[in-house]
């Protein structure tokens, strides 16, 4: 939960208020849960729509991008090579924040196109644009960071 | 169409986990947290009762650890609780529980009982749940006794110490497995 919390939001603080404050939530609400093996997804959820509503606060705005220009993904057509999971999630937390949430939420968490725009209040497409923004930039930032070690 | 970097993403998910948190400090600000909402709505036996649900769910999501053994109910279950004879002090051992639960559930995750390390660990857990189990007996017998209650407290903080080595343990592991296995 903690690295779900930390990748959105790219700060141990409010990763760590953000667990605190989504257990406290689940634990106090527990008996809405009706199937309490769901205890963990439930969990995950409230993590994820707290660090939102904290990104939210802070100010970061999803707006709208034009789809005509998210056609930059980079295909890694010669395949991943083994890279260590841990610049991985550097590299993921070093992205800028609306890449970020919506790349975590999409290829990390397992939202679909729609799910995302549904939770961060944006067009279908412009979850797309961002997505594969995101994606291109991650794979750009991979290999970089492959090339220098 | 998926990229290989969005396979590589889907099927490394879990792997890509690899910060921890504060557990101390978010388990105490979780404590107070519930602590202070309860008593602000007046619902402290509410409290107590979310607190027992939580432990359970945890316990519950924790099934099928390697170590589930060693661990079992003896520290979980058990006839006669603090609580039986005094609150608070069932209220402070429902807390370490809780603490115990999170703590197993993070050593769960990248667990190596082949580890000499990580089995001296268990086998001096496992020496805890046998003092553990005496001094429940002596409680059922004796009631409320300063010593026995020390004792008791003192065996979930041991618990929860020889947890976190295990933990730090997996951890050292798992990062030499990674640089192993790491082509850059």
């Amino acid at each position: 939960m903690y690295n779900i919390a930390i990748r959105f939001l790219n700060n141990k603080m409010d990763a760590e208020d953000i667990l605190q404050e989504s257990f406290t939530t689940a634990f106090s609400r527990l008996e809405e849960l009706q199937n309490k093996d769901l205890f963990g997804s439930w969990l995950k959820r409230i993590v994820i729509n707290n660090c939102i509503s904290l990104q939210r606060k802070q100010k970061i705005a999803f707006e709208e991008i034009d789809e005509q220009r998210h056609r930059e993904v980079d295909e890694m057509d010669e395949g991943m090579p083994k890279v260590d999971p841990a610049l991985v999630h550097r590299a993921i937390k070093e992205l800028p924040n609306k890449g970020r949430t919506v790349l975590v939420l999409r290829a990390l968490e397992g939202y679909s196109h729609k799910e995302i725009a549904e939770t961060l209040d944006i067009s279908v497409s412009t979850s797309k644009t961002q997505y594969s923004r995101a994606l291109s930039l991650l794979n750009k930032k991979l290999k970089g960071k492959i090339d220098v070690n | 169409m998926s990229t290989e970097l969005e396979k590589y993403l889907n099927s490394q998910r879990e792997t890509l986990d690899v910060e921890s948190p504060d557990d101390q400090l978010i388990w105490e600000g979780i404590r107070q947290d519930l602590h202070s909402s309860a008593s602000h709505r007046g619902k402290k036996r509410m409290l107590i009762r979310i607190r027992n649900i939580a432990a359970a769910v945890i316990i519950l999501v924790s099934v099928g650890y390697m170590i589930n053994d060693i661990f079992g109910d003896r520290i979980l279950g058990g006839g006669v609780s603090l609580a039986d004879i005094d609150g608070e002090l069932g209220k402070r051992e429902q807390e370490y529980r809780t603490l115990v639960n999170f703590k197993l559930e993070e050593a769960r995750i990248f667990n190596h009982v082949d580890n000499i390390i990580i089995a001296e660990l268990l086998e001096e857990i496992q020496k805890l749940d046998t003092i553990y189990e005496q001094t429940m007996k002596d409680l059922a017998e004796l009631g409320h006794n300063e010593q026995v209650i020390h004792t008791i407290f003192d065996t979930y903080e041991k618990k929860i110490y020889l947890l976190e080595l295990i933990i730090i343990e997996n951890n050292k592991i798992r990062n030499y497995e990674r640089d192993e296995s790491l082509y850059l």
